[in-house]
């Protein structure tokens, strides 16, 4: 074991932490512990639930990470992005590895788990020794108890095994690498010729009759879409009035509420300094000689002694003996339950009768409590007047909303309803549902406008409620029938049109007969005074050129190896209609020399991608051959906001 | 119902258990002796499996040492006599497996490949998970292949592979049949790879197209 420590104290230790820590916040894994309803499965992995709870709190905790490694990322992109489905996939990813592990009788001890805490460097204090607290803090910060933690660690720490055991073993050969190379580092000459509709159509021009007949045959390309325009009256709770009078007897009953609270808080998350002294049960000390030694250490301390010198003595847990026992403040479910029990129902400075765990018998010692002040009604005042302003808004605001409703229900237009509510009527610009800006963008507005009830009878909506709070009715003041654009406003658009048109034509003419040319036996300069275009000459196209064209480049390598004296000629068309001929000159395959480091890099990183490789089939085998329920209707989106 | 005096059914009784005691005691004592050897058993394979754990534990970690510092000499050894450990006194458990495909992945960059190979085969053909079973049988006919050894590879590709392997699998039938100077059925092989691999959205699909274009004929 000495040589286990010794090794993890080393840079492993670094990568260690990493290795558990990270995988940990990645797995979101809060619904293993707490029970959750069965409606909240979202997915059963031979009979292992999944909990949309977890699948919500992992996908908030993935779009936080992105967000502070980028926060210019558009939001949307980021929620369509990171969703639920995905999230989804890799618990249940997650939950094949377990069951792979579990089927190879992987496992990993509490003992072994706990240990690791020990050696993490995180978890040290400057003296190098493992500290309570620390780890107690970062436990906290996780929303963990000390526990959970170590049982969600060892889950962990089996996961990490069974995955690194398949993707971390994986190799690349030297052959393979070189393959590879030779491959995606080849370089090519080519020779090609490029006849462009932009350039034929230019030479084309429209004349007045073909672009009025344009019009009359495509009427419909040409209209302008259909506009509305809206009227509204909205409630804002920022803009609501809230200087309501708020009496002395408020904020002092406010205060009392709030302290009760606090109270209760306080005590569910008080921490206690403990100190403990272990008998320990083991093969050379048996049940009743152990109870016989901690009665005795009881006694010596009932004498007199010092609690913090006889666990120095004789405490069998080595790593708090030489602190006297000590065992940092300690919060509830941070230790067994029968020593918890016994330190909470301690006074200051008391230390209990023994107390039975798995390691053996305990004196457990409460040194202090620590308590939080709360603070005084005269610091908290200015937050509870804000506070019970907000709420005086607030309601106000939600009575003036349901109002709105009754009235915009009872009344056919704005009118009445703004003038009851001291509200004014608001009126937008032409928007279209084509494409809906201001008003418009918000889904409920365009789903209420194109009711029959608004449309035809152009009555008040029901009360839209925004996301941003803001609640509103709605109805359309007028529309804009969709109506021909002018011939003067499209002329230019017709004239372009006609122009391609043209030159299509003429260029599928042309790649007609430079077929027959290559036929013929025709070399390319033959075709290019064919079509009338210049030969161009690139040398070292490589496989990831966008020039001249992400097309044309594919084709280069797609073409055969150019045999003697003869380069064959390939005609092609892009997809914009440009007319492309083209020959490969010379191929030249990739791979110069590497020296040692670089073959090594090389090798290390195709290893990996074949690593990654071997878990994708291992996976895809265990989904196809394990049963795996997903409860898609469960996954609801709405609840991620 | 016959009424048996008292002696008389003290003398049924031993007639009873002359005639049945051996056999009851030995059943006793074969059930206590089995409930004692399976318990003993069990707790042993369990302290087996922790302690293989630990040692497990240690070579992940160094092969992740290695990975960080690519040709860090006393990382692959500690990863090398972990993996020795663990197959010489843990063959039981599955670990010995796992240890057996690092001892594979540290030979191949050693370029021995008979040991690899050996490795490898020893997993194929007694692996701990199906999963394993395929894994390592992959792998093997990629060493076979690389060797020279294509009558092993071809031996190793032959079997009915399940899905999720298809595409590698076509791919290294291509790779096989190049290396037999057969480039048609080499061309059918990648063909066939790249429709396996229609739904494996990584880059694999682009290196398998350049192996097949690399083999269009020239007319």
């Amino acid at each position: 074991m000495q040589s286990f420590r010794k090794f993890i104290r080393g840079p492993v230790g670094m990568v260690l932490l990493v290795l558990f820590v990270v995988p940990f916040i990645i797995t979101g894994f809060y619904g293993y512990f707490e029970s959750s309803g069965s409606a909240d499965v979202v997915a059963e992995v031979e009979g292992v639930p999944i909990y949309g709870r977890q699948v919500n709190e992992r996908v908030q905790q993935m779009r936080q990470q992105v967000r502070q490694q980028s926060p210019d990322v558009d939001p949307r992109l980021l929620d369509s992005f990171i969703n639920a489905e995905m999230v989804l996939e890799g618990l249940i990813s997650n939950e094949l590895i377990a069951l792979e592990a579990r089927r190879a009788d992987m496992a990993v001890s509490e003992d072994m788990a706990a240990r690791m805490v020990y050696e993490v460097p995180q978890f040290r204090d400057e003296n190098g020794q493992f500290s309570p607290d620390m780890f107690e803090r970062f436990v906290r910060s996780q929303g963990m108890t000390q526990r959970s933690f170590i049982s969600n660690l060892r889950r962990e720490l089996v996961l990490n095994q069974a995955r690194s055991g398949i993707q971390d073993t994986d190799f690349a050969l030297p052959a393979e690498v070189s393959e590879q190379r030779r491959l995606a580092e080849q370089r090519r000459d080519i020779r090609y010729l490029r006849k462009s509709v932009a350039e034929v159509g230019a030479g084309h021009d429209a004349t007045d009759q073909e672009i009025s007949d344009w019009y009359e045959a495509n009427q419909a390309s040409f209209l302008s879409p259909e506009a509305l325009r809206l009227q509204y009256l909205v409630v804002d709770p920022a803009q609501v009035d809230d200087s309501t009078e708020v009496s002395e007897e408020q904020i002092a009953a406010e205060y009392e509420v709030r302290r009760a609270a606090m109270e209760q808080v306080a005590a569910r998350a008080e921490r206690r300094n403990a100190a403990h002294l272990l008998v320990s049960i083991n093969d050379e000390r048996n049940e009743a000689q152990a109870q016989q030694r901690i009665s005795s250490l009881q006694d010596r301390l009932n004498m007199g002694e010092d609690f913090a010198a006889l666990a120095k003595e004789a405490s069998d847990d080595i790593s708090t003996a030489a602190a006297g026992g000590d065992l940092g403040p300690v919060g509830r479910g941070d230790l067994p339950e029968s020593m918890e029990q016994a330190l909470f129902a301690l006074e200051e400075g008391e230390v209990s009768q023994p107390v039975r765990t798995d390691s053996g018998y305990h004196l457990v010692k409460l040194s202090s409590v620590r308590t939080r002040d709360l603070p005084a009604m005269e610091d908290s005042r200015e937050d509870i007047i804000r506070d019970l302003h907000r709420r005086a808004a607030e309601m106000k605001a939600v009575e003036m909303a349901d109002r709105l409703e009754e009235l915009a229900f009872e009344h056919s237009d704005l009118q009445t309803p703004a003038a009851e509510l001291g509200l004014e009527i608001q009126t937008t610009d032409w928007l279209t549902l084509a494409s809906p800006t201001g008003l418009l963008a918000e889904a409920e507005v365009r789903e209420a406008v194109v009711s029959p009830a608004l449309r035809d009878q152009r009555l008040n909506s029901e009360l839209i409620q925004l996301a941003d709070g803001r609640s509103l009715v709605v109805r359309i003041d007028d529309i804009r029938p969709a109506a021909p654009m002018p011939i003067a406003e499209v002329s230019d658009r017709i004239r372009a049109a006609i122009q391609r048109e043209k030159a299509l034509a003429d260029i599928d003419g042309l790649t007609e007969s430079a077929r027959q040319a290559v036929a013929e036996g025709k070399g390319l300069d033959a075709l290019a005074e064919l079509v009338g275009a210049q030969v161009v000459e690139q040398k070292d196209l490589q496989r990831t050129n966008v020039e001249p064209s992400a097309e044309v480049v594919r084709a280069a390598f797609r073409a055969p190896r150019p045999a003697q004296d003869d380069t064959k000629i390939d005609v092609m068309r892009l997809a914009n209609g440009d007319l492309i001929a083209i020959a490969v000159v010379a191929v030249r395959d990739g791979g110069v020399e590497l020296d040692e480091t670089q073959q090594a890099m090389a090798l290390a990183e195709l290893g990996a991608v074949e690593g990654s490789r071997s878990l994708r089939h291992a996976l895809a085998l265990l989904r196809d051959t394990s049963s795996i329920d997903v409860y898609e209707s469960r996954l609801n989106p709405a609840q991620l906001d | 119902m016959v009424d048996y005096s008292e002696e008389e059914q003290v003398e049924r009784l031993r007639k009873w258990w002359d005639e049945n005691g051996t056999s009851i005691v030995v059943a006793v004592l074969l059930s206590v002796a089995a409930l004692v050897g399976w318990r003993f058993w069990q707790d042993k394979s369990q302290e087996k499996t922790q302690a293989a754990s630990e040692i497990y534990q240690q070579m992940i970690g160094a092969m992740e040492q290695s990975r960080a510092m690519a040709g860090a000499e006393g990382a692959s050894d500690a990863v090398r006599s972990s993996a020795e450990q663990l197959v010489a006194d843990y063959a039981s458990t599955s670990y010995a497996d796992y240890a057996r495909l690092a001892l594979a992945s540290l030979a191949v960059s050693e370029e021995s490949y008979a040991d690899a190979a050996a490795q490898l085969r020893e997993v194929m053909d007694s692996p701990a998970t199906p999963a394993m079973g395929w894994t390592a049988r992959a792998r093997l006919a990629r060493v076979l292949l690389h060797s020279g050894d294509l009558d092993g590879a071809k031996q190793a590709l032959n079997a009915s592979w399940p899905e999720s392997w298809l595409g590698q699998v076509f791919e290294l039938r291509g790779d096989l049949a190049r290396a037999q100077g057969d480039v048609d059925a080499a061309r059918e092989a990648y063909q066939s790879a790249l429709q396996a691999l229609e739904t494996d959205g990584a880059g694999h699909r682009e290196l398998v197209q350049m192996k097949l274009d690399d083999l269009v004929p020239a007319s």
